[in-house]
């Protein structure tokens, strides 16, 4: 039996998800925001959803329970983008970059440009984010995260339920 | 004080059918109760229904969770349920998890963080799962867990909510326990297996401020979530047999109501006995048809054949019972899970009673009704049949009940069970050998407040149904089965 994957539908809910947090303005600094008050060496952006979960998620489950969660989507989303291997959870389910070493980028980031570095940033976010509302359908039905989704974000669009096939790989 | 100047308690509904019968009419608003029991035995479930009966936007529900099942599982099974409403969440029913607080900041905490929960969103329903990983966790600090319980309790009957502890406890921890002696309520839910059938039973061991049915309740777990079958069916306010009518109903065979004086009482409960192949269930079919032939609706409770094969069977001999379902006068129940339960078996038979308005109720048979039993209710058997014969003719319902006898040819038994003294009147069907012939015969063993024949009559089973014929003279001894003829030795 293969391991489900997300539903082309959860990607493109995750694609908008990010997109929608990206245009929206933080107030630690312009393009790279800051996660759990890290400095803005932070080049990954909008890891704000995940952040954003994080609140009721921990209030459902328990920080541990979240913490759970997101190291899980981080581990399926980190074995298709590489480059988020310098993303890694905190205790408090929060997440965090760790800093590359002078002269060596982390791995997947060395040989891009600036302006690779962010679309591609941007898309592995993408993946993460898609894993973990993947997980939390898996879990907990798809009428459940959209009641989380429109709660934290109520003037984005989440899509009416509606039932999404499984794909398996 | 008047009785009119007296707190008048609200009931709210459990949500869980048959639960509010149990406890008297629902469960009085504001109360702190204990809902306690092994692991799997439906405590989740329950608070659960409770939660999604009565939360709504103004007065929502808290439902915390602490350590024990992981809430997201928790979520993932218990939406599985019919009366969970994904509408609700939210909105009326917010769940929060307290782990971290219990692990990090203890009781105080705990008692801190409800309380910052409750005064923000003033919910009239509280439940906190699993209570006794909190009890646990102060268990060597015995006064600080009483101060804990004693505040929690005061905080929400002062902030006007319903609450529920719910915790795994061993029946040995109810005494000197301090969170049982502040509880208004204790709820305790057992499963045990016995053979290979699972039995669920519940028990109020403590109800402040309302009478409860006293004993232990069955209940069921299905995809609807709990279903409770009270001991009394909630009927204990309707049963009163200190007015009996005297009108006497048609057996359906015209000779027979002869040999009773006229039929049966209404009311009754008349026992068939008789070993396999004597027409038990034919004369119980005449027994209801002649019942739908006066408009009288009724109904066929069948343990050993399918409803639409004894449908079909009854046509063979004439008898249509099939327009009389259509119409919905009649429902024949079939109920053959082997777990049942003798409540639910009747409270099935009182949803149908209560659906057709049914005066007949026809069990056939005992002995497939115990069969489907599970193992550890048949050991009650007797005495829940009691409960349950005494319940539906006190309700004016006439019973008919067959039973499957052994054949003795050196007695005359009327039942395996011991259960003639529940029965007002028995019908005896036996095999006779005559002549080098196996012939039927019947008679009246006993009918409560009236006079009946004596005579023990031949009777055959034709394409019309029950024939009753006369009275064999000409032999002694019938009732051991192989009688000589008269005056012979």
């Amino acid at each position: 039996m293969g391991q489900p994957i997300p539903s082309p539908e959860i990607r493109e809910l995750a694609k908008r998800l990010v997109a929608h947090e990206s245009a929206r303005p933080h107030p630690s600094n312009g393009e790279a925001q800051t996660v759990s008050g890290l400095p803005d060496r932070l080049s990954l952006p909008n890891l704000s959803v995940a952040e954003k979960l994080r609140r009721p998620l921990s209030t459902l489950a328990g920080v541990s329970g979240f913490r759970a969660l997101v190291s899980r989507a981080l581990t399926l989303a980190k074995a298709q983008r590489p480059e988020l291997s310098i993303v890694q959870v905190k205790p408090d389910g929060s997440l965090d970059i760790i800093s590359a070493t002078p002269g060596r980028p982390p791995n997947g980031t060395g040989d891009r440009t600036s302006g690779d570095r962010t679309a591609g940033d941007s898309e592995a976010v993408e993946v993460l984010v898609t894993e973990l509302l993947w997980l939390l359908v898996a879990l907990i039905g798809e009428p459940f995260v959209v009641i989380l989704l429109r709660d934290e974000w109520p003037d984005f669009a989440v899509p009416e339920t509606e039932s999404r096939s499984e794909s398996v790989q | 004080m008047t009785p009119q100047e007296k707190v008048k308690i609200n009931k709210l509904p459990t949500g869980v059918p048959g639960l509010d019968d149990i406890l008297g009419g629902g469960l009085p608003e504001y109360s702190f109760n204990i809902l306690a029991g092994s692991p799997g035995c439906g405590k989740t479930t329950l608070a659960h229904q409770f939660v999604f009966a009565n939360a709504t936007p103004e007065h929502p529900a808290i439902y915390f969770t602490v350590l024990g099942e992981p809430a997201l599982k928790m979520l993932r099974y218990q939406q599985q349920y019919s009366f969970f409403d994904l509408s609700k969440l939210n909105n009326c029913v917010r769940f929060i998890n307290l782990s971290q607080v219990l692990v990090e900041r203890g009781l105080k905490g705990i008692l801190e963080e409800i309380t910052r929960e409750v005064e923000a969103t003033n919910p009239g329903i509280v439940v906190v799962d699993s209570f006794r990983t909190v009890v646990r966790h102060a268990d060597q600090k015995e006064m600080e867990m009483q101060v804990f319980v004693q505040n929690l309790g005061l905080l929400l009957t002062s902030w006007q909510a319903t609450t529920f502890l719910i915790g795994e406890y061993a029946e040995s921890e109810v005494r000197d326990n301090p969170v049982f002696t502040v509880a208004d309520g204790l709820f305790w839910l057992y499963q045990a297996v016995e053979r290979n059938s699972v039995v669920r039973k519940m028990q109020i061991l403590k109800l402040r401020g309302q009478g409860s049915v006293p004993g232990l309740h069955t209940f069921r777990i299905t995809d609807s979530g709990l279903q409770a079958f009270s001991r009394t069916l909630g009927l204990s306010e309707h049963i009163s047999r200190n007015v009996r009518s005297t009108k006497v109903l048609s057996v359906g065979v015209p000779e027979l109501d002869a040999m009773m004086g006229g039929g049966i009482p209404e009311g009754d409960s008349l026992l068939i006995a008789g070993s396999s192949g004597t027409g038990k269930s034919l004369l119980a079919t005449h027994f209801i048809d002649a019942g739908l032939r006066l408009g009288e609706p009724g109904i066929i409770a069948v343990f050993e054949e399918r409803p639409e094969e004894y449908v079909e069977r009854a046509s063979s001999f004439g008898l249509d019972l099939r327009t009389a379902v259509e119409l919905g006068n009649l429902q024949v129940i079939y109920l053959r899970p082997l777990d049942l339960s003798v409540d639910e078996t009747m409270q099935a038979i009182f949803d149908a009673i209560k659906t057709t308005g049914a005066k007949r109720l026809v069990i056939d048979s005992l002995a497939g009704f115990e069969m489907a039993l599970s193992p550890g209710f048949r050991a009650d058997f007797r005495e829940s049949l009691y409960r349950m014969i005494y319940s539906l003719t006190a309700l004016g319902i006439t019973i008919l009940s067959t039973v499957e006898m052994e054949e003795s040819f050196t007695e005359l038994l009327f039942s395996t069970y011991s259960i003639s003294f529940l029965t007002d009147d028995i019908l005896r069907l036996r095999y006779v050998e005559i002549e080098g012939q196996l012939r039927r015969i019947l008679m009246v063993v006993k009918k409560r407040g009236g006079n009946h024949s004596k005579d023990i009559r031949e009777y055959e089973i034709t394409s019309r149904g029950f024939v009753l014929g006369q009275r064999l003279e000409n032999y002694d001894g019938l009732i051991t089965g192989i009688p000589p003829r008269a005056g012979t030795k």
